[in-house]
């Protein structure tokens, strides 16, 4: 990582993850970087070519840092890390290293990143279920947004390993 | 032409929430059909843009959705909304599909809830390109106007010609060039 990162690009999914993302984004940098900017990738269809998209930001947009941010689609905290780790080597075959471009995976999906507001283990299997079960309206960017506006971070980061990896790194990103 | 986007747009929207109060039955009937409509849809967007679709048609062996002409190439339409995203076995049977027919016929997979990342990867796994990948975020790009439907599959054919990528959202073409 570099020690401090002005340009500085998140990769996810689709509009919900890029609505908590730069929710949170905002919360933990003070000062924001120079530059922030998200891409969405449209659907899980795009993973094997993320490199793609990783070289065109770093290459040709001249970002510093590439955060990319998916769903692990598991609970399992092992099979999350196998599968941060064989993103990574995907990603080193076209040259692109730890450096430029950090991974992180929410377990078992975004949704339980805000679900760690209210519950104590939140990163189970059925997540995205279980929010709309308690908020029938957190579906639009604009709700899930707000909600991660509002979470209790000091609460989740301890409830949701997978999120306080990624506040983590943000911290380390850009202070 | 304006007027028929409009009423095409408006069509789709009403396929993207079932109507309020249906019966379990009358549910699961109104999801079967869904896949129908958005091929009759999908063929009247094409119609708009000049590119001469055949809707659906069935011969002993096969049934195809849809066929559709784009600066001079014929392709062949497969589309699905089911609650699933499309695994290997669905998208292989296009490719199937296409590979007996003319040279330079392409197939485009749609399917609104996206793609097994294996699936995708597959097409791509030693063999030809044959088949490029539209999903629900592309649709509603295309429905809604952002983006013209042949605009759209030639982004697709370019990424798959330039890079082998087979699934490449109108959105990240978006999000990348105002980074």
């Amino acid at each position: 990582m570099p020690e401090q990162a002005e340009r500085i690009a998140f990769v996810v999914e689709g509009d919900a993850d890029k609505a908590v993302v730069e929710s949170l984004a905002k919360r933990i940098w003070q000062t924001p970087p120079e530059r922030v900017h998200t891409v969405r990738l449209g659907g899980r269809a795009a993973v094997p070519w993320l490199w793609a998209t990783v070289l065109t930001l770093l290459d040709e947009k001249h970002y510093n840092h590439v955060v990319v941010l998916l769903d692990a689609d598991t609970a399992d905290g092992e099979k999350a890390a196998d599968r941060v780790e064989e993103l990574k080597a995907e990603l080193l075959k076209h040259r692109i290293t730890d450096d430029s471009v950090s991974i992180f995976l929410a377990v078992p999906e975004l949704e339980a990143w805000l679900l760690a507001a209210t519950e104590e283990n939140p990163e189970v299997p059925g997540a995205k279920q279980r929010l709309r079960a308690a908020l029938p309206e957190a579906t639009s960017p604009d709700e899930l947004a707000r909600l991660a506006s509002k979470l209790n971070l000091r609460e989740a980061r301890r409830r949701s390993p997978s999120l306080n990896t990624f506040l983590s790194a943000l911290e380390s990103l850009h202070r | 032409m304006q007027k028929v986007r409009g009423a095409l747009e408006r069509r789709f929207a009403s396929l993207e929430k079932p109507p309020p109060s249906l019966s379990e039955q009358a549910l699961t009937a109104w999801k079967q059909g869904r896949g129908y409509r958005l091929e009759e849809l999908l063929v009247g967007l094409m119609a708009l843009e000049g590119l001469r679709p055949e809707p659906a048609y069935r011969t002993r062996s096969e049934q195809i959705d849809a066929l559709f002409e784009l600066r001079g190439r014929h392709f062949l339409l497969e589309a699905k909304w089911t609650s699933d995203a499309q695994s290997v076995s669905a998208l292989y049977e296009l490719w199937c599909k296409v590979d007996g027919k003319l040279a330079g016929t392409l197939g485009v997979f749609v399917s609104m809830n996206g793609f097994s990342e294996d699936a995708a990867k597959s097409l791509t796994v030693g063999k030809t390109v044959r088949v490029i990948l539209v999903d629900g975020t592309d649709v509603r790009s295309a429905f809604s106007g952002e983006v013209q439907w042949a605009e759209l599959i030639d982004l697709k054919c370019r990424m798959a010609a330039q890079r082998g990528i087979v699934y490449y959202s109108w959105k990240q073409k978006k999000d990348l060039e105002n980074a």
